[in-house]
């Protein structure tokens, strides 16, 4: 091993202006592979309020299309009717909550203060199981309060400061769009990456009549329901459960002349994620295969281009090469002792290009993290815990030595099989 | 001159095949970007059919049942009477031009209502938006008619109850169909219905859907919509030019107090500039994506070459200078290992068109104007990827080639 490094150094001292150049490609490349790694893992990785993302299954939007054979359909938001005959009443999983799972701008106050516009969210009392926000004072609202419709709110830390310049005002009351409120809790400021209960300030809704608000004959409206899993492997009997409940209840609606069609609803966090509007099923293969893609043009191209320059690198060396040879050392050391040496150039490099991209993730996430569709008014924050997963590091591993098996493999095998005579005549 | 390049390529043929895969790869992942770039430009570039400068939306909400301002039971006349008295008081600010409603029918929105329609015998197929809107919604995003007809002409056709078509709305496909302009002051029926016919008054300049729309989405039928039409909840308007300046708060600040009506308030205000930067947000990540992507090949064939020629020029230091010895300027050898990577590029670009053309043919790249494969599309963006290429070799060549020029033979061939 220390023979190994040995090697190394002095093989980057003969050849500075050749390793400099390895070394800044292997690193660029690891750095954009893992900053691609980095943008898909935010939307999956779980972090408090959605730590439990894994066993997480979204039934974000449903679809209805008429019974009488036209080629008419409605997708979007359902009503509570519809959220409670096809999830709600599950029995495998762990909890389902019913909410909004989008933004509302309302006014919110507090005494004669003018107004602030804040993104709401409406909630049942599950929500607060499902999700793990934090609280610092306070508490979530519970079924009870949910079920007598009692105007409360949980507002987040920065909303709290803004309107009362403390946390400490569980009890208190709020203007929100002419109703009054009172607080009932404080949780942490949420970041917008959090796609599902992303907001800053949550309300039942059963206050402001969205159980009860619904249109195409009762079965479409304003929510959407999220599943907690107790388990990964739960996810098929899950769906077959839905599938049943699914065929029930549009029996139920037959006189509607309307029928849910699922498009393979529920969805892991997984392909919600990449399911930007309701009228179609997302494309988890394709989008797996899109960045199989990227992946593979990040690694094959400084591949080649790193070739090249150990190809360089080891011609310099035939003589050394025959001399090994010459004095008995067989092909598969000589094999991988230059893989080796290489190896630990391209972890020194890959490194370099790990860090590099989580410092570019941490410093610029304002932008590298904005989603689509989302309010370009407010950045995206991550946090370094997010960043520096267990798993992107074993991904920048592996990323080296497929880059390093791809690099050097070729152009070591080649040196290998040198024949003697002509390596100690340095042909 | 070009035998002596052709001898130097073949010498050194090893490594230059391994540049010559990399030039062949980066090529053709160069040109699927160009394509996405140039295809996202031209797009981008085509007119709008709306303008949406000075344009605001103005989100209505009802309070709920649990505040103490509540009216019960709102009968439908007394909400359409609020929401008529809404766009009265705000047609009453002086900065406000025109104020109109609208359901599912202002750009950059998430949702679309669709309504089949029969002109004569012929079928709009496929999906389109249809918007239900005011007739100042005309004046508010300033449609025209492909006839000249001006935004206030439409809204007029619109108050008489006829409908109004885009253009193209029988080209789904953006196959050149005929223009609708022939289907004025006739009757268009909605599907399977006979008995309401709806008499088109203009065929409209194409409505895009949004900046990087392209296909079926950016046709459209608008119809009228009455004033007092209380589940539309869109509202929009149009700001006197030079009144923009702090529209949004003035507007906040003045809601509590004078645009309360009935069970109605004001929730939100935002401009069409924040809305289209949201709406468009996707977009902008993607060509953000691929300008990084292609940045990373173009420093990756910097890196190549440098290194390669490095390498080449420390190995030839003294065939470089049996050629100065011999007469060659050092201009010459500068030119000889420019010329060396710009003919490989040229081997390489070859095949890698032939490559293209063959993805384009699968329909991997970006569809545009109707196809995939568009044999002049495919050169141009070839022969932008040539370019930008070639510019990296010569700037990746640059450097070592410089080293090289400034060789001195006296020191080089000391030892012969």
């Amino acid at each position: 091993m220390i023979n190994v490094i040995k090697q190394t150094i002095a093989q980057v001292r003969a050849q500075k202006m050749l390793s400099i150049i390895s070394v800044v490609g292997t690193a660029l490349s690891i750095f954009l592979i893992m900053v691609v790694v980095m943008l898909q893992q935010v939307k999956v990785v779980p972090f408090s309020p959605e730590s439990n993302r894994d066993r997480f299954l979204h039934a974000k939007y449903g679809s209805v299309h008429v019974t009488n054979g036209e080629d008419w359909e409605s997708n979007g938001f359902i009503s509570y009717a519809t959220a409670k005959a096809l999830y709600a009443g599950l029995k495998t999983p762990e909890a389902v909550t019913v909410y909004t799972p989008y933004n509302m701008t309302v006014n919110i106050s507090q005494a004669a203060q003018t107004a602030i516009p804040v993104k709401q969210m409406q909630t049942d009392d599950v929500f607060w199981r499902v999700f793990d926000f934090v609280f610092i004072d306070g508490k979530p609202y519970d079924a009870a309060t949910f079920d007598a419709a009692i105007p409360v709110v949980v507002i987040s830390e920065s909303v709290s400061r803004q309107l009362f310049g403390t946390t400490e005002v569980t009890g208190r009351q709020v203007m929100i769009d002419h109703t009054p409120f009172s607080v009932a809790g404080v949780v942490k400021d949420v970041s917008t990456l959090a796609s599902m209960s992303y907001a800053q300030i949550w309300v039942p809704f059963t206050v402001t009549g969205l159980d009860k608000s619904s249109w195409q004959q009762g079965i479409m409206g304003s929510l959407g329901a999220t599943i907690l899993a107790r388990s990964r492997d739960d996810f098929d009997d899950i769906r077959a459960e839905c599938d049943a409940a699914l065929k029930k209840y549009n029996k139920e609606i037959e006189p509607t002349q309307w029928e849910l069609v699922s498009r393979n609803r529920p969805y892991d966090q997984e392909k919600q994620v990449i399911s930007d509007s309701s009228n179609f099923e997302p494309d988890v293969k394709g989008a797996r295969r899109t960045r199989f893609i990227i992946y593979l043009i990040l690694l094959i191209v400084p591949a080649i281009n790193l070739s090249g320059m150990t190809e360089s690198r080891l011609r310099k060396r035939v003589e050394e090469i025959g001399v090994r040879r010459a004095f008995g050392c067989r092909r598969s050391e000589l094999f991988t002792a230059i893989l080796s040496e290489n190896l630990l150039l391209t972890l020194f490099a890959g490194a370099i290009g790990w860090l590099l991209s989580v410092t570019f993730a941490w410093l610029c996430s304002s932008f590298l993290f904005a989603q689509p569709y989302s309010d370009a008014s407010v950045a995206p924050t991550v946090d370094i815990a997010m960043l520096v997963q267990p798993s992107t590091f074993l991904w920048a591993l592996l990323f080296c030595f497929i880059l390093n098996l791809l690099s050097s493999g070729l152009p070591a095998w080649k040196a290998s099989r040198i024949s003697l005579v002509n390596a100690i005549n340095a042909k | 001159m070009n035998q002596k390049l052709f001898k130097q390529i073949k010498n050194e043929w090893r490594s230059n095949l391994w540049l010559c895969l990399e030039l062949l790869v980066v090529s053709v992942v160069m040109w699927y970007i160009v394509d996405y770039l140039y295809v996202q430009c031209r797009v981008y570039t085509e007119p709008l059919g709306f303008d949406i400068s000075h344009c605001y939306k103005i989100s209505i909400n009802e309070i709920t049942d649990k505040s103490p301002e509540y009216i019960d039971d709102p009968t439908d006349e007394q909400r359409g009477e609020w929401i008529i008295d809404m766009q009265e008081r705000l047609r009453r600010r002086p900065e406000i031009e025109y104020v109109a409603l609208g359901q599912n029918a202002h750009p950059y929105n998430n949702s679309n209502s669709g309504r089949s329609f029969r002109f004569d015998t012929l079928y709009a197929n496929g999906f389109y938006p249809y918007r239900e809107v005011t007739p100042d919604f005309m004046n508010v995003f300033r449609y025209e008619g492909v006839n000249g007809e001006t935004p206030e002409q439409l809204a007029e056709m619109l108050r008489k109850g006829e409908i109004l078509v885009s253009d193209n709305l029988l080209n789904q496909l953006d196959d050149k169909q005929p223009s609708m302009s022939q289907f004025i002051g006739t009757d268009a029926y909605e599907y399977n219905d006979s008995t309401k016919p709806c008499r088109v008054g203009a065929s409209i300049v194409p409505v895009k859907y949004s900046d990087f729309m392209q296909g079926q989405m950016n046709r459209t039928v608008v119809m009228g919509l009455p004033e007092y039409a209380f589940w539309a909840h869109e509202l929009v308007v149009r700001v006197r030019d030079g009144m923009d300046k702090d529209f949004i708060e003035n507007l906040r600040a003045d809601a509590d107090r004078h645009f309360r009506v009935g069970n109605l308030f004001i929730s939100d205000i935002q401009s069409f500039d924040d809305m289209r930067e949201n709406f468009l947000q996707g977009e902008f990540i993607s060509i953000r994506n691929m300008v990084t992507g292609m940045a990373f090949l173009l420093l990756n064939i910097f890196l190549g070459l440098l290194g390669t020629f490095w390498f080449r020029t420390q190995q030839r230091t003294r065939d470089i200078a049996v050629r100065k010895v011999s007469g060659a300027t050092s201009s010459d050898v500068f030119r000889l290992l420019i010329g060396e990577g710009l003919l490989l590029l040229a081997v390489v670009t070859l095949p890698a068109v032939v490559i293209d053309a063959n993805l384009a043919n699968l329909e991997f790249n970006q569809w545009y104007a109707g196809s995939y494969f568009s044999i002049g599309r495919i050169l141009l963006c070839a022969a932008i990827t040539f370019l930008i290429m070639a510019l990296m070799i010569v700037v990746g060549i640059a450097i070592p080639a410089w080293r090289a020029m400034h060789v001195t033979p006296a020191t080089a061939l000391h030892d012969e």
